[in-house]
């Protein structure tokens, strides 16, 4: 167990357009899974 | 990644890549092997003409690493942190290695990986772009590994 989550917002890319638009709206890319 | 765990990184959004099939991927032709950002250092000392035509490469990627950074790191997230302590941008930087990025409207190719690391954890690229692939030159009749001296 954790006693500490980071505050963090993490979404998924449905695609790489989806990625790119997101990049360019000041979302930074990473190479993690999503949270579920 | 172990930053992002810590909670000290001072971005707060993310967007996970790791599911895009466009980012994957070892295409080889005559010219080159284009490798795709979310190629993994696994998937880099695995391939047999990684490992036969580019030798010092495969010599940096034997360094001790433990499985899951090898099977989680990626080569582009390897090249954006512009670490000098990285592994592989020396090697790609030995063999020319170029880079392509896209961004919402298209792409940049063919982008020198020398010029895009100026300095200590910095990296040119566009606020909205996206390292998409790296390309490596199969000719690498120029390079030679000298014995390293510790005088």
């Amino acid at each position: 167990m954790r006693g500490y989550v980071p505050d963090y917002e993490l979404i998924a890319a449905r695609s790489l357009e989806h990625a790119l638009s997101l990049v360019g709206e000041e979302w930074r890319p990473f190479a993690g899974r999503e949270r579920t | 990644m172990v930053l992002l765990e810590a909670g000290k990184l001072q971005h707060k959004k993310f967007v996970s890549i790791w599911g895009l099939p466009e980012l994957k991927g070892i295409e080889v032709t005559p010219e080159a092997i284009t490798l795709g950002a979310l190629t993994t250092y696994t998937d880099v000392a695995r391939h047999p003409l990684l490992r036969e035509e580019f030798r010092y490469w495969r010599r940096r990627q034997a360094r001790p690493a433990e499985s899951p950074r090898k099977n989680r790191g990626t080569l582009g997230g390897n090249i954006v942190n512009a670490s000098p302590a990285a592994d592989s941008p020396p090697a790609l930087l030995v063999y020319d290695a170029e880079l392509e990025a896209g961004f919402r409207d298209g792409a940049r190719a063919g982008f020198h990986i020398g010029h895009s690391i100026p300095g200590y954890k910095q990296m040119i690229l566009r606020p909205d772009e996206l390292v998409a692939r790296i390309r490596l030159p199969r000719d690498a009749s120029g390079v030679a590994i000298l014995p390293r001296s510790d005088a």
